[in-house]
C-alpha cells in the first residue's frame, strides 16, 4: 500500500508541469489579448481612446515574449502569487478567496442533497426492478439528465417569479439586502438558496441513481448473493454488505471528481441566479481574456482535479483489496 | 400533598415569568436577532432639508468637518432641479455587470468636465469652471475656476491642478500620450500642442497656434477633461520626476516601475477600474467611494461633502447619499433586477427592443416607470465593406459604387423593422438624425427603398452581370461574387437577425455572403488587422457630436474603431500624413480637407456650412449603407416611483457616447421619497 501511495504522488510532479504548460498555452490560443477587450469596450460605446490603450499596452507587457510571460507566471506561482487580474485590477488569489467560500457551501449543499436522495433511491430502483417506483423515478432522473441546468434554473425562476411572486436572484430579497442579520435575513437566505442547490443538485442526482441501478443490477445477479441468501442472511443485511458495497466502485473512482466541482460546479446556475460564486468570475476571465486570472483558475481546478483523482485511488484501494494486491 | 401544591406553584408562576420575559422578547424583536421583519436600513430616504444633509451637519457638529459655507467655493455651480426642489437622503440603487462596464460608472457618477453639454440648449454651458472664454480670433480660450472649491479631500482645486495635468503628466514623454488632437493648433494631431498659461490661481488660458475649432465641445467631455483636472497636491508624490525617489513606493503598490505606480494611483481614466479602486484619489464628483471597487457583490460611492454645487435655495447638492451598484454577472440578472423592482434608475445593459415588453408589464408590480431614450446613434445596424481589402477582387467590387446601391436597393427594410424591431424603425441610410443640428435628406433617405428591379440594374452595372448555373453572380475574376457577412456577438442581438434577413435578402439578386458571429475582441482584432470583408455594426455620430465624430461619414480615423472599417487604408493615409496606407480618390481627399478646415474653424455657422458640403460628398460617395433606425423609445430606462427629478423623464432622455447620460441630466438633484 506504501508503494502505492508513493508511486502516485511521484506521478504528480509531472503531471502538474505538464497541466501548467498546458493552461498557459489554451489561454493563449484565442487571437488577441486583452487588450482587444478593452478596445471593444470602447467601441460599443462609440469611442476608442487610443492614448489610453497605449498606456495599459505598457503597463500590461502584453508585449513581452510568450516564453518570458510563462515563466513569470509559473515563477510567481511556486510562492503563492498567482499574478494580478488585469480586468479587476487586483491579485487573483484575493479574487478566488473571497468568492470561495460560498461555492464550496453551495456545491456541498448540493452534492449532500444529491447523496441523500441519489443511495436510497438508487438501491431502491435496483432491488424493485419494472416497479412502479422504478419507472417513476426512472422517468424523472431521465427528465433530469436530460434537461440543461439553465433552462432548469429558468424554470424555476420563472414558476417562482410569476406564481409565487417571489424575488429571484442574488442572495438576499432587496429589503433584507441591507438588514443586519436575525432570523429573517437566515430565513430569507434561506428561501434563496434552494433554488441554485435544487438545481445544482438534480443533474447529479439523476446520474447517480442511474449508475447505482446499473452496477447494483450486474451484482444481484451474482451467484454469491444466492450464496449469502441460502446462509440465511436477512435481505437488508445482505443488501448493504455485499452488492451495494461491489457496487460503490464506479461511483469511487468518480468521487475524486467532486474536489473540482466544488469550486466551479456551479458556473451556470450562479450566472442564473446571479450569486457571487468563482464560477462566473472564471467565464467572465476567459471571456475578457483577463489572462492570469482565466489562467491560475484553470491551473487551480486541474490539481484540485488530480488531487481528486488521487484520492479516488486511495478510496477504491481501501474498500477494494483486489485493486490494492493488484498493484503490488 | 404541601410538596406538590407548592411544586404546582412555583410552575405557575414560572410560567407567568416566562411568557412576561416572551412577551417582552417579542416587543424588543423589531430590532433583535429573532426578528422576522427586515431591520431598518441606515439613511432612510425623505430626510429634512437644511444647508446641507443631516449626516455632514452631524460630521460638522463633531468638529470632524469644516462648516458648510467653508467647504463650498465662493460661488457654487447652482443647479435648478428638473420638478421640484428635494429632500436629502436615500440610495440610488443601480447595477454593473463587472469591472468591464466602467461605463456605467462614468455615465453615473463620472461625467463633472471643465463645461458641460446642455442637452436642452444644444449647448456648452460651464461646469467645473466657472465661465469660459473664447477671444475674436480662437486662437485663445479662458478658463475661469470657481475661488474656493475643494477636493474632495478638502484641498483647494486651482490653476495648478490643470497645469501639472497638461504639462507633468499629459504632455510627459513616459506618463502620457501627448496633447490630443483638439488641444493642438488647427485642432490637427500633427499640430502644435497648445500653451497652457497659468494666469492666476483661478484663471487659465489655453493658448494656441493655429485656432482649435470644437475645443468647447471637447471641454464638456469627461474622459478628455479628466486629462486636465487631475488632483496635483495628490499625485506630485507618485511622479517619476517631482516625487523623488519611488522605489520604495513602487515596492509597495506592488508596481513594476514608476510609470506603472503612477497609473495604479491615478488611473488611466474616469472608464478605468483603478478610478474606483484607489479610494485615497481626491475628486470633484458628487459621489466618491467608499471602498475599493471588486470586494463582495456590491459598490457603493457616498456623498462627497466639498461638492460644489448647490440648489437654488442654496442647500448643498447631491441630495442623494448614495448610489449602490450591485454588481452581478449576467444582463438577465439585471433584467430580473428591474422587474423585481430593484433599480432606482438605470438605462444600461437591458434597454433594448426585446426586453421592452416585460419590463412595461411589470411596471406596477415593480413600482418603476418606462423612460424612453434617444440613442444618438446614426443607424442602429450599419453595413460596412472592407473598401481597403487585400483581395483585389473583392476590394474592386466593394469599391464600386453601383455595387453598395444595388445591394442598399434590395433591402426590405420594411422587413428588418418588422422583424427585428417589432415595426419600430424606420428605413434610414447612415446619417445625422434630424434634430441633431445637421440633419441632411439626401444622405439620410436616398437608396432606401426596396426596388429589386433597379437593383439588379445597378449590380449589372457594377460589372456583376455574369452569373452561373445557380444564378450567383460572377465577379471580375470570373467567380461567383461570395464574402463573410459578420458582426460583434453580445453587443446587440439585432445584429444577428438583421444579418440572416439581409443574407436571404442579397441572395434574391444573386450575391452569396457567409453570416459569422464573432467573439467581440476576436471581432475587434480583426477589424484592427483590416481582415474582415464585411461587418454590420451600429453607426455612429448621429447626434450633435456628429461635427467632432463624423466616422460614418468620412474615413478619418483608422480602426480599431468599429465604425471605421469601411475604408481602412484611407483613414491610416489622412491618419499618417500620407506616409502610409493608400491615396483616396478625389472626393475623400476634399472631405479632409473640409474636415481640417472644420477642425480650424471658430464659427459655429461657417463649421454647419462645412459639415453639409462635407455631408453631401458623404451621400455622393455612399461609404456604408443603412439599414432602419429605431425610433424614440426603442431604447428606454427604468425608474422607481419614487425617484423624482429626472429630468425630461416624460418625453425622451438624450443618450450619447460622447455627452453620457444620465450623466448630463445633473443626476445630483435627483432625490428620492419613501
Amino acid at each position: 500500500m506504501g508503494r502505492y501511495v508513493l508511486r502516485r504522488l511521484l506521478y504528480l510532479i509531472p503531471t502538474i508541469f505538464l497541466i501548467s504548460a498546458v493552461s498557459f498555452l489554451i489561454i493563449q490560443l484565442p487571437p488577441g489579448s486583452y487588450l482587444d477587450t478593452v478596445i471593444a469596450e470602447m467601441a460599443a460605446e462609440g469611442r476608442v481612446d487610443e492614448t489610453r490603450i497605449a498606456v495599459l499596452e505598457q503597463r500590461y507587457g502584453l508585449d513581452e515574449p510568450l516564453h518570458v510571460q510563462y515563466l513569470t507566471w509559473i515563477g510567481g506561482m511556486l510562492h503563492g502569487d498567482f499574478g494580478e487580474s488585469f480586468l479587476w485590477n487586483a491579485p487573483v488569489s484575493e479574487l478566488i478567496g473571497s468568492r470561495l467560500l460560498l461555492s464550496v457551501a453551495i456545491s456541498l449543499c448540493a452534492l449532500l442533497v444529491t447523496w441523500m436522495l441519489a443511495f436510497p433511491i438508487g438501491i431502491y430502483s435496483a432491488v424493485r426492478r419494472y416497479s412502479f417506483g422504478d419507472y417513476a423515478f426512472t422517468m424523472v432522473g431521465f427528465v433530469g439528465l436530460a434537461v440543461p441546468e439553465f433552462l432548469l434554473g429558468l424554470g424555476l425562476a420563472y414558476v417562482a417569479f410569476t406564481w409565487f411572486g417571489q424575488d429571484v436572484g442574488g442572495l438576499f430579497s432587496p429589503e433584507f439586502q441591507d438588514s443586519a442579520w436575525n432570523l429573517g435575513k437566515v430565513l430569507d437566505l434561506l428561501s434563496n438558496v434552494w433554488m441554485p442547490i435544487v438545481v445544482v443538485g438534480a443533474a447529479g442526482t439523476a446520474a447517480l441513481i442511474r449508475t447505482l441501478r446499473s452496477t447494483l443490477l450486474d451484482e444481484l445477479a451474482k451467484p454469491y448473493v444466492d450464496t449469502a441468501r441460502a446462509k440465511g442472511l436477512t435481505e437488508r443485511r445482505l443488501l448493504l454488505k455485499y452488492p451495494v458495497r461491489m457496487a460503490l466502485g464506479p461511483f469511487l473512482s468518480t468521487v475524486g471528481w467532486v474536489l473540482p466541482a466544488l469550486v466551479s460546479g456551479e458556473v451556470v446556475v450562479s450566472i442564473v441566479f446571479n450569486l457571487p460564486t468563482t464560477g462566473p468570475l472564471l467565464l467572465q476571465a476567459l471571456k475578457a481574456q483577463d489572462m492570469y486570472l482565466a489562467g491560475s483558475f484553470i491551473m487551480i481546478l486541474s490539481l484540485l482535479t488530480v488531487l481528486g483523482t488521487l484520492l479516488s485511488d486511495l478510496l477504491l484501494a481501501w474498500s477494494d483489496p483486489r485493486i490494492r494486491y493488484g498493484n503490488r | 400533598m404541601t410538596e406538590s401544591r407548592r411544586s404546582g406553584g412555583a410552575t405557575r408562576r414560572d410560567f407567568l415569568r416566562l411568557s412576561g420575559a416572551f412577551v417582552a422578547v417579542s416587543a424588543g424583536a423589531g430590532c433583535g436577532f429573532f426578528s422576522t421583519e427586515p431591520a431598518a436600513p441606515q439613511g432612510a430616504a425623505g430626510a429634512a432639508k437644511g444647508l446641507e444633509a443631516p449626516a455632514l451637519a452631524a460630521r460638522v457638529q463633531a468638529g470632524e468637518l469644516p462648516p458648510v459655507a467653508e467647504r463650498l467655493p465662493k460661488t457654487p455651480m447652482v443647479v435648478t432641479p428638473a420638478s421640484t426642489m428635494g429632500v436629502y437622503g436615500g440610495t440610488w440603487r443601480t447595477a454593473l455587470t463587472g469591472p468591464g462596464d466602467g461605463f456605467w460608472l462614468l455615465k453615473t457618477v463620472g461625467y463633472e468636465p471643465l463645461l458641460r453639454w446642455d442637452p436642452v440648449g444644444n449647448t456648452v454651458v460651464p461646469n467645473v469652471a466657472e465661465s469660459f472664454e473664447v477671444s475674436a480670433d480662437g486662437r485663445t480660450v479662458t478658463l475661469r475656476l470657481r475661488s474656493g472649491m475643494r477636493w474632495s479631500d478638502g484641498e483647494p482645486f486651482t490653476a495648478d491642478d490643470l497645469a501639472f495635468s497638461y504639462d507633468d503628466v499629459l504632455q510627459d514623454p513616459e506618463l502620457g500620450g501627448g496633447a490630443p488632437a483638439w488641444l493642438r493648433a488647427g485642432g490637427k494631431s500633427d499640430g502644435e500642442p497648445a500653451r497652457l498659461d497659468v494666469v492666476d490661481p483661478h484663471t487659465v488660458r489655453l493658448v494656441f497656434a493655429e485656432p482649435s475649432g470644437q475645443v468647447l465641445l471637447y471641454l464638456a467631455n469627461t474622459e478628455e477633461t479628466y486629462d486636465l483636472m487631475r488632483p496635483a497636491h495628490y499625485l506630485r508624490q507618485f511622479h517619476h520626476r517631482l516625487g523623488g525617489d519611488l522605489t520604495a513606493l513602487v515596492a509597495q503598490a506592488q508596481a513594476s516601475d514608476p510609470v506603472d505606480l503612477f497609473y495604479r494611483k491615478a488611473s488611466s481614466g474616469i472608464g478605468d477600474v483603478v478610478h474606483w479602486q484607489n479610494t485615497d484619489l481626491p475628486r470633484l464628483t458628487a459621489w466618491m467611494p467608499s471602498a475599493p471597487f471588486g470586494q463582495g457583490n456590491e459598490f457603493v460611492v457616498e456623498r462627497n461633502p466639498y461638492y460644489w454645487k448647490t440648489d437654488p435655495e442654496g442647500s448643498q447638492l447631491p441630495y442623494l447619499d448614495a448610489i449602490r451598484y450591485a454588481v452581478v454577472q449576467d444582463n438577465q440578472a439585471v433584467l430580473q433586477m428591474a422587474l423585481n423592482g430593484e433599480l432606482d434608475l438605470h438605462q444600461r445593459h437591458i434597454n433594448d427592443a426585446t426586453n421592452k415588453p416585460v419590463v412595461v408589464d411589470n411596471e406596477a408590480r415593480g413600482g418603476y416607470r418606462v423612460y424612453s431614450t434617444v440613442d444618438t446613434i446614426c443607424n442602429s445596424a450599419t453595413l460596412f465593406f472592407n473598401q481597403g481589402h487585400t483581395d483585389p477582387t473583392l476590394r474592386s467590387v466593394f469599391r464600386s459604387k453601383d455595387f453598395r446601391v444595388g445591394l442598399s436597393l434590395a433591402m426590405d427594410r420594411a422587413e428588418i423593422s418588422k422583424v427585428v424591431y417589432a415595426g419600430q424603425a424606420d428605413p434610414w441610410q447612415a446619417a445625422p438624425l434630424r434634430d441633431s443640428g445637421y440633419y441632411h435628406e439626401r444622405l439620410a433617405t436616398q437608396f432606401t427603398e426596396f426596388d429589386l428591379a433597379q437593383a439588379e440594374a445597378h449590380l449589372d452595372r457594377a460589372g456583376l452581370a455574369g452569373r452561373d448555373a445557380q444564378g450567383r453572380r460572377l465577379g471580375p475574376d470570373g467567380q461567383p461574387v461570395t464574402f463573410v457577412l459578420s458582426y460583434p456577438l453580445g453587443i446587440q442581438d439585432a445584429f444577428a437577425a438583421i444579418a440572416e434577413l439581409v443574407r436571404g435578402q442579397w441572395a434574391n439578386v444573386g450575391i452569396t455572403v457567409e453570416v459569422k458571429g464573432l467573439e467581440r475582441s476576436f471581432f475587434n482584432s480583426q477589424v484592427g488587422a483590416k481582415g474582415h470583408d464585411a461587418y454590420i455594426f451600429v453607426g455612429q455620430g448621429g447626434g450633435p457630436e456628429a461635427i467632432v465624430n463624423p466616422i460614418s461619414y468620412v474615413p478619418f480615423a483608422p480602426p480599431p474603431s468599429s465604425s471605421a472599417g469601411y475604408a481602412p487604408t484611407w483613414a491610416e493615409w489622412y491618419a499618417s500624413g500620407g506616409a502610409e496606407g493608400e491615396e483616396p480618390p478625389e472626393p475623400t481627399k476634399r472631405q479632409f480637407a473640409l474636415l481640417d478646415e472644420i477642425r480650424g474653424t471658430v464659427d459655429a455657422g461657417r463649421q454647419k456650412e462645412l459639415m453639409t458640403q462635407l455631408l453631401d460628398i458623404a451621400a455622393d460617395e455612399f461609404y456604408v449603407i443603412g439599414t432602419v433606425l429605431v425610433r424614440p423609445g426603442a431604447f428606454w430606462g427604468v425608474v422607481s416611483e419614487k425617484m423624482h427629478n429626472l429630468r425630461d423623464a416624460e418625453q425622451t432622455v438624450l443618450a450619447s457616447s460622447f455627452f453620457p447620460s444620465p450623466g448630463i441630466t445633473c443626476p445630483e438633484q435627483l432625490y428620492l421619497t419613501t
